[in-house]
């Protein structure tokens, strides 16, 4: 096994990325017709720089397996990725090749490459190193993974775009800042990937820049985005002052050492770090942005806004748990706003007529989960649910766009509808996506990431019974949207047999014509979709297999120096009694959650499928409408945020407009001027005015003259 | 280097090439722009090859050691008065020096084709005015200096008044105005410091290095601490005191711009670094609060005002204010991670808003317009210039992995110790910064246009072009990349400057937390931060809590020969 | 010296003002360039008898000689004056002061 090292993780993509902006500048001097080659090419430099950056990856990240899976088999019946490391590989997982893997304070397995010193001030010094451990690990695997099938999808997809050289080369670009964000050892060589993937968001959101509406929207992702990269600056600049470094690792084990829980600074530092996720993640109050970022091409939707990009949140609080277990305050903020976002975003995706704007809310959603998970402590099932989420939401997203292929742009679901008699395969793959996302109890992965959840959300410690209900009733909303989206586009009657509806608008039914998706377009989703389905069964509950891999992988990762947990309520953890009756619960539990998904599915099955009259009786309702009214437009965050902060900086840019700090500097100046005319106004040009008041003149100094030096003399006489 | 005259050199050879071009372009203006070239491409060529040369050495310097010059020229100008002909070079001059070689170049180039009338004169007045900023960055006697800031006005007023665009003339007025006042100031300043130091020493001198011990009466020093500062701020531009450069960079022609823009500002943060703090510590502590705070309202003030602006060029100069505001930050902070943020801000904004100038010259030569009206709908056919302005733009906004962050970076972290208020509103600032910049780029390359009157085929770039927005696309990504060397040059002689003026200790701000008291706040501190601790100031917090121990730092905290008892104690009365 | 005990000096400057003061009106208030002139003349005789006065009164000749350089400057003086004034007589087509005033800021 050769050892690769983790920088070629990096540079594949940034190299592809900068190859495309090269074929692109080639593309626009030759002929449409000779372009073709090119092309193709292009797709191959991009699709090609990213699998390369996932074999890399998968080759550096080896050695972290092999530790894991290698040396303490795992436990358990069905350790299906234990089995695939310890046995298949036997042979490769020799000493030698975990000898590369240094072992942190917690015995958390890492690789760290330091590259080169970036600034060294003699105060303080940021090296660009990077940092591999089980949790990159991840990241890495699931987005160039996901990134290739991508990349293997928009080649096609985007087969007649005009300016593929551009695209790829901004995707690829992207990849490269986003493991550039995983992989980066400091908190500021995270941030470079941090701020380099919200600039490649807002030039692919803004892709199609003819329409101003992209651009806005793009605009609006990088400013909102920054407010929270402003907190991450400012977190940075706390703990450089409070550590004199900003290696993450050394961080941790130092803040163990120094603080307690409750510290203040570490309040702070938990506080802006967790304003930087919410911006990046799309969590209430910064959740304006991801609707509106569906404007850019489909592909970058599914990469950018549901599989990787917007989990940049998740990875930045899990990567820095340690910091945030100082900060239990902090913790539980983080947990509320995941459980708001997830309850809101459901109902605003109920709301929904886009087909995109629904996954995207059900992304907001959907980290609202993996937040709240965060927030209670339950960082591994937090991970886990980011890991199954990149499958089913990217193949949702994929099939999304499949569909708006084929019906000619149409992106309205009421419009739709109909499809899978024409279109079996895709309808099976979105039925997957959707039935992954809903949770469909047993048979899929979102079902067993969800429920670990749940599950933490109540019974971790800063967990509770209440946060609970409402995750499991977004759960239940979760299935109803699901089906829902997945009814309205795929099954029913087509939009020209809707006509009828008075208060659905009828374009002009697009069954005629309808472009079939390449068998390319399908077959990259179908990874995706066993994705989807079996990602679930690297961990599941106790009472379903109790299959661990996936913790027993990423678990070191969130050990923290000193051995520093939440305290866990349920006392006793190591008494077998206890551990019995919690499994017990867990599945009672579970029966409840799963009932209340399947519920949701019901419903939804009902109102969309089986009897869609009802929906009409339920729209003469005013509550239900206006409650529709709400969703729909997201519950006026964006009126909200516009009224708060949008009109607050125009009104003081214009206010400011004339510039009046210059103003009054010239007002200076202008006083001059004033004086100037004024006393040009005594020059008359008469020689008249001018004798007399030389006269005058003459006159008050003799008579200042007079009174001052001859006054005191009179008395005296001495005239003579 | 037994290169004896090579900082002469620097400083006659454009003035002489102008000299050249002014007769050549008699013959044909091809002929001036060749000899202008030329002469920039020596002086790039030798600048860099001192740079070169110096570089480890610039790096050896110790730390902390006064004055660690490189290359140093004396010649006796007027002996009666102690004036002397004296240019030194270290390593925060070699930055400036290696800057206004490129700058200069570049601004020739991208003169090419926009300058058709009176060529010769043309280039005379941008090489004098490129004599005098070379002078400015390596003049070691304060009368010299003074003698090369007023030297780099004349011809600059001339290319903005003669080659300028509607308002021009306006715009040289008040350009004019604006610098004669810095410059009065800078006059006053120095001729009292002179004859204060000859008071005191028995010698009368304008020697940089003779005048930096002098020690002043407060109230002397806080009133020569203004002169320089107004002097130098104007310059900067620090906020209020800006008027003069959205109008002089927005009439400029591209050439001038980029002369503004990338160097005359940088001017301004060079002296407040070389002459105004270590001359009059003491005065510029007293003000470095305010300045401080007016940086941060100039970082606001910039980008609202930027993004109000019609005109691209008059955005560029707005949005120059907001990042001359960072500069001011750093230098007010005074610290090494400051200064040495603000001499990494000055390189990183001249190199990029050289590189918008440039981008706005070539955009107003194919469509005849800066106004954003008619501007848009330039990326299709100019793809290579608009990744160019996207670079730029990325990194005025502060992207990391381009040079302006690490400018903003250490700047924020080297003052984030003194003034943590003002650095948070900084960072706000940053976000607030972002719009203007992403208008820019959208109004110009992306949206479509508003005006419908049919526009004349675009052609893209030609040779020269690309290769003027290339070099400055690959240098600010080089730098953002490695910025090593840059600091490390720099580093020296930046220590040199702070240890020039031990007095010197910025005062505490009065609005916002300050650093010690977040420690407070913190308590208990088991840690003494040891990156920024000043080990005098913060011998050993063991219980900062302790109201006793608290009044002991805040009496540290104030500059040991403080003379006024009553200031002292009415600051901690306030505490 | 016995005849200017019988005129008191106070007299004299008392004469030599009023002339002074009643020249200055007229040179000021006349619009006439000739009258202006003439109040001119008016002036210098006033300071002339002033000079008279003074040098009665402490026996010294410097008053009289102060005297004849005065007539002789005024005669110069007039001379030069009434050339301007036929000057300006013929470029503006009158004597009036109140046309006068192309050097007005």
């Amino acid at each position: 096994m050769p050892s690769v090292p983790l920088w070629t993780i990096v540079a594949a993509p940034l190299l592809g990325g900068l190859i495309c902006a090269a074929l692109a500048s080639r593309a626009k001097s030759s002929r449409v017709d000779d372009g073709r080659a090119l092309r193709a090419a292009i797709s191959a430099v991009a699709c090609c720089a990213v699998g390369g950056s996932l074999v890399a990856g998968v080759l550096a990240s080896w050695p972290l397996f092999a530790v894991t899976f290698g040396a303490a088999p795992a436990q358990g019946p069905a350790a299906l990725a234990a089995a695939v490391a310890g046995n298949q590989a036997a042979g490769l997982l020799s000493p030698q090749a975990a000898a590369s893997v240094d072992r942190w304070v917690t015995g958390m397995p890492y690789v760290r490459e330091t590259l080169y010193t970036w600034i060294d001030t003699g105060g303080i010094a940021l090296d660009f190193s990077l940092w591999l451990d089980p949790l990159s690990v991840l990241m890495v695997l699931v987005i160039t993974s996901v990134g290739l099938l991508i990349h293997l999808y928009a080649a096609a997809y985007m087969a007649d775009e005009r300016d593929l050289g551009r695209f790829f080369c901004y995707l690829n670009l992207f990849c490269a800042a986003m493991l550039l964000l995983v992989l980066g050892d400091g908190l500021m060589t995270l941030f470079v990937g941090w701020e380099g993937v919200g600039a490649c968001s807002y030039l692919l959101i803004g892709f199609w820049y003819d329409k101003p509406a992209n651009g806005a929207a793009a605009r609006k992702a990088f400013i909102v985005t920054r407010i929270g990269d402003a907190a991450f600056l400012l977190a940075m600049l706390v703990l450089a002052w409070n550590f004199g470094t900003l290696r993450i690792a050394e961080i941790l084990e130092r803040v163990t050492v120094v603080w307690q829980p409750g510290h203040p600074i570490a309040l702070a530092v938990a506080g802006l770090l967790l304003l930087a996720a919410l911006g990046k993640s799309a969590q209430v109050p910064l959740q304006i942005w991801l609707p509106d970022a569906m404007a850019g091409p489909t592909p970058v939707s599914a990469l950018l806004h549901a599989a990787t990009m917007v989990t940049a949140g998740v990875y930045l609080i899990a990567r820095c748990h340690t910091l945030f277990l100082f900060a239990p305050a902090v913790l539980a903020m983080t947990a509320t706003l995941g459980t708001i976002t997830a309850i809101s975003a459901a109902c605003s995706a109920l709301g929904q007529r886009d087909i995109k704007r629904v996954l995207a809310y059900s992304t907001i959603s959907q980290i609202g989960f993996m937040f709240t998970a965060l927030g209670v402590g339950a960082f591994v099932a937090a991970m886990f649910h980011f890991f199954t989420h990149a499958f089913f939401k990217a193949l949702l997203f994929l099939s999304a766009g499949s569909v708006t292929h084929s019906l000619d742009g149409e992106t309205d679901i009421t419009r739709m509808g109909g499809l899978a008699r024409r279109l079996p395969m895709l309808t099976m793959l979105a039925g997957i996506g959707a039935a992954a996302l809903a949770g469909v109890p047993l048979v899929t992965s979102g079902f067993y990431s969800k429920d670990q959840i749940l599950w933490g959300a109540y019974q971790a410690p800063i967990g509770n019974a209440s946060m609970w209900a409402v995750l499991v009733l977004t759960a239940a909303i979760t299935a109803l949207y699901s089906m829902r989206w997945y009814l309205l586009v795929f099954w029913g009657e087509g939009a020209s047999e809707r006509a009828a509806d008075p208060d659905v608008d009828v374009g002009s039914g697009h069954s005629s014509a309808l472009h079939r998706p390449s068998r390319w377009l399908l077959w990259t989703c179908v990874p995706l979709a066993v994705g989807a389905l079996f990602a679930g069964f690297v961990q599941t509950p106790e009472r379903l297999g109790g299959v661990h891999a996936f913790e027993q992988f990423i678990g070191p990762a969130f050990l923290s120096p000193g051995g520093l947990t939440l305290r866990a309520r349920s006392d006793g953890e190591g008494s077998a009694l206890a551990a019995e009756a919690e499994h017990a619960l867990e599945l009672r539990l579970m029966s409840v959650s799963s009932a209340a998904v399947v519920a949701g599915l019901l419903l939804g099955f009902w109102l969309y499928f089986l009897n869609p009259g009802i929906r009409r009786l339920l729209r003469a309702s005013p509550i239900l409408t206006r409650l529709r009214q709400v969703w729909a437009a997201g519950w006026f965050a964006d009126e909200v945020a516009d009224a708060m902060v949008g009109q607050t900086y125009t009104t003081m840019a214009l206010l400011l407009r004339s510039d009046p700090a210059d103003r009054a500097v010239l007002g200076g100046a202008r006083g001059v001027g004033w004086a100037h005319r004024l006393v040009a106004r005594t020059q008359t040009g008469r020689l008249q005015t001018y004798v007399a008041a030389l006269l005058l003149g003459v006159l008050a100094l003799l008579t200042v003259w007079l009174w001052s030096e001859l006054l005191p003399l009179w008395p005296t006489g001495a005239g003579g | 280097m037994g290169a004896e005259g090579i900082l002469t050199l620097l400083v006659l050879l454009p003035l002489a090439g102008g000299v050249v071009a002014l007769v050549a372009g008699r013959r044909s203006p091809r002929l001036a722009r060749v000899a202008a070239l030329a002469t920039m491409g020596a002086e790039l060529t030798i600048a860099t090859v001192v740079a070169l040369a110096l570089a480890p050495r610039a790096t050896l310097g110790s730390v902390g050691a006064a004055q660690p010059l490189l290359l140093r020229e004396r010649f006796e100008w007027v002996p009666s008065f102690g004036i002397e002909f004296q240019l030194g070079l270290d390593g925060l001059s070699l930055v400036f020096v290696l800057l206004t070689a490129l700058l200069g170049t570049i601004a020739v180039l991208s003169s090419w084709r926009e300058i058709t009338e009176r060529c010769g004169a043309y280039y005379l007045c941008l090489l004098a005015t490129l004599s005098g900023i070379m002078g400015v960055f390596l003049a070691y006697d304060l009368f010299l200096f003074y003698f090369f800031w007023e030297l780099m006005l004349v011809p600059m007023y001339f290319l903005i008044g003669m080659w300028g665009h509607e308002r021009r003339i306006y715009a040289a007025l008040k350009f004019v105005l604006f610098t004669l006042v810095s410059g009065l100031a800078l006059l006053v300043s120095i001729v009292t410091l002179y004859y204060a130091h000859g008071a005191q020493a028995g010698n009368f001198t304008t020697s940089y290095t003779e005048l930096l011990g002098t020690t002043l009466d407060p109230q002397l020093s806080w009133w020569l601490a203004l002169g320089f500062i107004v002097a130098f701020a104007v310059k900067l531009p620090v906020f209020p005191l800006h008027g003069w450069l959205p109008d002089a960079h927005g009439e400029a022609p591209t050439g001038g711009s980029i002369l503004l823009a990338g160097l005359l500002l940088k001017t301004g943060g060079y002296g407040l670094i070389r002459f105004a703090v270590p001359l009059v510590p003491r005065g510029a502590q007293e003000l470095s609060g305010l300045l401080a705070g007016l940086a941060v309202v100039g970082v606001f003030y910039g980008a609202f005002l930027a993004l109000t602006q019609t005109d691209l060029k008059r955005m560029i100069a707005y949005s120059s204010v907001a990042h001359m505001g960072f500069v001011m930050l750093g230098i007010a902070a005074w610290s090494l991670e400051g200064l040495q943020g603000a001499v990494m801000q000055m390189l990183a904004h001249g190199i990029t808003t050289a590189g918008l100038f440039v981008v706005a010259g070539i955009v107003k030569d194919r469509v005849h317009s800066r106004s954003f009206a008619d501007l848009g709908e330039l990326w299709g056919p100019l793809p290579r210039l608009g990744v160019a302005a996207l670079v730029f733009t990325l990194a005025n906004i502060g992207l990391p992995g381009l040079g302006n962050f690490v400018g903003e970076f250490l700047v924020l972290l080297g003052s984030f110790r003194v003034y943590p208020g003002w650095v948070m509103a900084a960072i706000v600032g940053i976000v607030v910064g972002t719009v203007p910049g992403l208008a820019l780029m959208q109004r110009t390359f992306y949206e479509p246009r508003k005006s419908v009157e049919p526009r004349p085929p675009v052609p893209d770039l030609d040779f020269r072009e690309t290769l003027v927005v290339g070099v400055l696309v690959l240098l600010i990504v080089a730098i953002g990349v490695w910025p090593q060397p840059w600091i490390d040059a720099t580093r020296s002689a930046l220590s040199g400057v702070l240890a020039a003026d031990s007095a010197f200790r910025p005062a505490d701000p009065e609005i916002g937390l300050s650093g010690r008291d977040l420690v407070a706040f913190a308590a208990p501190v088991e840690i003494v931060p040891t990156l920024f601790a000043d080990p005098a100031k913060l011998a050993d917090p063991a219980d900062p809590a302790d109201p006793a121990e608290l009044a002991d730092l805040a009496k540290l905290a104030v500059p040991v020969e403080q003379t006024e008892p009553a200031a002292t104690t009415s600051r901690e009365a306030a505490r | 010296m016995s005849a200017s005990a019988a005129v008191p000096l106070e007299h004299v400057l008392l004469l030599g003002a009023a002339l002074l003061a009643v020249g200055a009106f007229g040179a000021l208030r006349r619009r006439n360039l000739l009258f202006v002139l003439v109040s001119i003349e008016v002036m210098l005789n006033g300071a002339a008898v002033a000079f008279v006065g003074a040098g009665a009164r402490w026996q010294q000749p410097d008053g009289q000689i102060f005297v004849l350089f005065i007539m002789t400057m005024a005669a110069a003086e007039v001379a030069v004056g009434l050339a301007l004034l036929l000057r300006i007589r013929a470029v503006t087509g009158s004597v009036d002061t109140s046309g006068l005033d192309r050097l007005r800021g």
